[in-house]
């Protein structure tokens, strides 16, 4: 256990840098669960128009969100080194989990309009979800460039992390969303991944 | 094999990971709650002996006054 904290925060000197290391990566565990039952209830929302659509996404969103973080990860540590920021790898997995879960709390506050659209109305259901993944990825990746902002290092290298971060994390979301297919009851360009939304 | 069949071995290997994952999330933070409750209930007994030290050395009687009857060295 020590062994992984310090190649995430660096050699631990004293007690008190362990105690924050613990305590930071604490907190970001707690963001990531978060995180991942609030997307589960948006997927359970989303998919409310039929029952097994609706236990599938139990999974799927969730699933979605924590592999498009995984691959994008390498990605984006190694951005943090090739930038030589001050800032520790567990910083910016912090502000990463941060900002998802900020996006989450708005997955979170459509759900229940996205749920009653499903049993009410077939076409306007599966748009308002595409409006409110949208608005919740713009939300993350508004509140994902507040948090690396914070970070230490000049503004212009943090600026380019966080295009890199946010891109990355795009791209991968945007595969990993076709390979889940189907999480709304009706096909839509993102189901096809990258190829889909290029020839719209 | 065909694209459907290598897409479906993709859901099931991406379920399978999503699987690890969260349980890998959950066992780390149960870990790191347990650390840092031994942590916190160490910093409380390291303060109580604390207080306990500072509650003896102010109850503890002081140190006579040196007078000309108990410093023989500084009057002789």
């Amino acid at each position: 256990m020590t062994q992984v904290f310090e190649t995430f925060a660096g050699k631990l000197e004293t007690p008190s840098a362990r105690s924050d290391v613990l305590h930071k990566s604490h907190g970001v565990l707690r963001y990531a669960l978060f995180t991942l039952i609030v997307a589960a209830v948006w997927g359970l929302a989303a998919g409310a128009g039929s029952p097994a659509l609706a236990l599938a996404n139990l999974y799927k969103v969730p699933m979605v969100i924590t592999l498009s973080t995984l691959i994008a990860l390498p990605a984006i540590l190694t951005t943090r080194h090739l930038l030589e920021l001050r800032a520790s790898p567990l910083d910016v997995i912090g502000a990463i989990t941060k900002s998802l879960f900020r996006a989450g709390l708005v997955l979170m506050s459509f759900a229940p309009l996205v749920a009653v659209y499903a049993y009410t109305s077939q076409w306007f259901s599966p748009l308002l979800a595409q409006i409110s993944g949208g608005l919740a990825i713009l939300c993350g990746a508004l509140s994902l460039h507040s948090h690396l902002a914070k970070l230490e290092g000049s503004r212009p290298r943090l600026l380019v992390l966080t295009v890199v971060s946010a891109v990355v994390l795009g791209l991968a979301l945007l595969q990993l969303i076709a390979i889940a297919t189907p999480i709304l009851s009706v096909p839509t360009a993102f189901g096809a991944g990258i190829d889909g939304v290029v020839s719209q | 094999m065909t694209l459907a069949a290598v897409l479906a071995i993709t859901k099931v290997v991406a379920a399978l990971a999503f699987l690890g994952v969260l349980i890998a999330i959950a066992a780390a933070y149960r870990l790191l709650g347990q650390r840092l409750e031994a942590e916190r209930a160490e910093a409380v007994i390291e303060a109580e002996f604390a207080r306990l030290d500072a509650e003896r050395g102010a109850t503890a009687p002081a140190p006579p006054a040196r007078t000309a009857s108990n410093d023989g060295g500084r009057f002789a």
